[in-house]
């Protein structure tokens, strides 16, 4: 089966600024991922890990420098490429009140994808009324204003102009940040529905590691651009391969104070990517770290089925079942 | 334990187009020294404009109807708008959730830190004693944090530079408005780990107002929940969190995406919506909602006490 959403060694850089300067600055680094109809993957890692970028560069938002990328089997590569991509595909962004244009009626803005793609729209109001029924809300929110919303309308609303072309893939930029935990069930009720109901496949991005274990089927893990583990998501969380993995998950506020953390899973911060430390980029915030992992930078390897880790001293997986084929 | 913080039969209100908003219905609540009380709640249930009111920082148009907030036996909001300035900062201080803009981006930390020290005590401006205090919050080369603005710092930093803001003047009782909220989990755990410490060595109060449970089970020794603008159980967090009496505080540790198993496949959600706070029920605010509801909810809820230190806005908590 062809993947939804094809990824093959992507890279992007920025130019690093000063005038007639022609330096680069990695920001994402070889990254290779694919994306079945009706799977869900989602991204984490920290703030500055590429998350955001990736999702972009695969909108067509940020120009890939290195690298292949393909929606359905057909090559992203030029603008008509991209313009096709964003009809089969949809985003939902983080700040869902701000990503509607508040002069705009909600009925207006959920209909808005198809003037845009010039899709012929026969009737709005109709169409308007089984869009918003299809993530649950009632029709007369058609009439209200972005501002009229509360939170998780307006994540519905969002929801509601993201599906308006029927996508095959569905990127969520932080699909429940701000959002309060009644509600984010809802959400999360919501987007597992429309997956199994659509066939739908999600790239979810997000640091929100609750979220991740109920809508993720695989999780890919990055941290200063590169993918440092990925693999099925209820086994990555049972037995993380790497240590960042690992601390990612201790680091989670857990809801039981008789579960309190005695001593810190994590320090220090994500270095900068203007100075990327020598060998192992995690190497200084890793409990493990030994000479070589200053020294010599670890390959990502397979460490189960189905797994990749990128640590010289990574935690292997054979005793897992074997449902999960190996990649590649 | 005496204490340091007492709110006392509070009710504050908007008035809005068409009416009047009750954001904070009847609260009463204490916090002691070296205690750290936990205020959870979703949005709209009034845990802001309760945070606000504890350091005399109501926005314009909020009215209070009643009631007291005594810091160290003084009644706050009866004082002069000069004697109320003199006491933020100096004896009650708020860390806000955004740490980006908290502060001003066009002077550097070191200025901003000694114009707020030294507005209420010169000796304490001097860049040593500023130094010192972005030490203890963990920054690391505290003296070049001096020098820098706050766009250099990352959020995690900036938040710890914020809460050395709040200590700086040993205030009596911290506030924290969901001080982690725009943090990433690693960093979060930091503050957290961080607020923790500052127990020992601070000596005063601390108070965390959030929605989120894992940072209240993580830090808190005592939790407030509010609903609809109630505080509608209180208790110390083991008790809250593994004996919860309200049926909107076992809705809610129930629905919490970090404790439901992800095998169940769908997670549990509180159906409706929370009240119109210009409309308010003579009963429980939150029957609608309630799967336990019966007739006998439509009436004034009495408070039970269940336990030492407990106390459950429930007409059926008894049974």
């Amino acid at each position: 089966m062809t993947a939804v959403l094809h990824l093959r060694d992507v890279s992007v850089d920025l130019p690093l600024g000063g005038f007639l300067s022609r330096a680069r600055l990695p920001i994402l680094l070889d990254i290779s991922l694919d994306i079945a109809a009706g799977e869900s993957v989602a991204l984490v890692g920290e703030s500055g890990s590429g998350k955001t970028t990736l999702a972009r560069a695969v909108m067509g938002l940020q120009p890939v420098s290195r690298g292949t990328m393909a929606v359905d089997g057909q090559p992203l590569a030029s603008a008509a490429d991209f313009a096709r991509m964003r009809r089969q595909s949809a985003m939902m962004f983080q700040d869902a009140t701000a990503s509607l244009s508040p002069r705009l009626t909600v009925g207006y803005l959920i209909t808005e994808p198809f003037r845009i793609h010039g899709q012929p729209l026969a009737d709005p109001e109709t169409t308007a009324r089984d869009l918003l029924a299809m993530v649950g809300l009632p029709p007369a929110i058609a009439r209200r204003y972005p501002h009229e919303l509360s939170g998780g309308q307006a994540r519905r609303v969002g929801v509601a102009r993201a599906l308006a072309l029927k996508p095959r893939l569905l990127i969520a930029d932080e699909p429940t940040a701000g959002l309060d935990v009644s509600v984010q069930a809802e959400v999360l009720n919501l987007l597992s529905d429309l997956r199994r109901d659509m066939g739908l496949a999600y790239l979810i991005i997000t640091h929100n590691l609750a979220l991740v274990r109920h809508v993720a089927d695989r999780v890919v893990v990055l941290y200063l651009g590169r993918v440092v583990e990925q693999g099925p998501t209820a086994h990555v969380f049972a037995n993380p391969a790497h240590p960042y993995t690992a601390s990612l998950i201790a680091a989670e506020p857990k809801p039981d104070p008789r579960q309190r953390r005695a001593d810190l899973a994590i320090r220090g911060e994500v270095p900068s990517v203007l100075r990327r430390p020598s060998g192992c980029e995690f190497h200084a915030r890793c409990p493990i770290a030994r000479d070589l992992c200053r020294q010599v930078a670890p390959a990502l390897a397979i460490t189960g089925p189905g797994r990749l880790a990128r640590c010289h001293f990574a935690v292997t997986q054979q005793e897992q079942g074997e449902e999960h084929a190996v990649e590649n | 334990m005496t204490a340091v913080l007492s709110v006392e039969n509070l009710s504050i209100s908007y008035r809005v187009p068409g009416g009047c908003l009750q954001a904070v219905r009847d609260v009463t609540l204490a916090v002691a020294r070296g205690e750290v009380l936990g205020i959870m709640g979703e949005s709209g249930c009034g845990k802001s404009t309760l945070a606000a009111a504890m350091i005399n920082l109501l926005p314009p148009g909020a009215q209070v109807a009643g009631g007291a907030v005594r810091l160290t036996g003084t009644d706050m909001l009866r004082l002069s708008p000069e004697d109320q300035r003199r006491l933020r900062g100096r004896s009650v201080a708020m860390v806000f959730q955004d740490p980006m803009t908290a502060f001003n981006p066009v002077l550097t930390i070191g200025r901003q830190l000694a114009d707020f020290a030294g507005a209420h005590d010169p000796a304490r401006a001097a860049p040593a004693a500023l130094a010192a205090m972005l030490g203890r919050v963990g920054i690391p080369d505290p003296k070049r944090c001096l020098g820098r603005y706050p766009h250099e710092l990352s959020g995690g930093m900036r938040q710890r530079v914020a809460i050395a803001a709040a200590l700086l003047m040993q205030p009596d009782v911290l506030i924290a408005d969901e001080p982690t909220t725009a943090l990433d989990v690693t960093m979060e755990a930091q503050i957290i780990h961080l607020l923790r410490d500052l127990r020992s060595s601070f000596d005063g109060a601390i108070v965390i107002v959030t929605h989120h449970l894992g940072v209240i089970a993580e830090l808190c020794d005592r939790v407030a929940v509010m609903y609809a603008g109630e505080v509608v159980e209180e208790g110390p967090v083991d008790a809250l969190f593994h004996d919860p009496r309200h049926p909107y505080t076992r809705a809610l540790l129930a629905c919490d995406p970090a404790v439901v198993d992800p095998a169940s496949g769908r997670l549990p959600a509180i159906g409706g919506r929370i009240p119109d706070l210009t409309a308010l029920p003579a009963g429980c605010a939150f029957a609608p909602r309630c799967d336990r509801a019966q007739e006998q909810c439509g009436a004034p809820v009495p408070r039970h006490i269940p336990g030492p230190g407990r106390s459950v806005l429930c007409h059926r908590a008894g049974s």
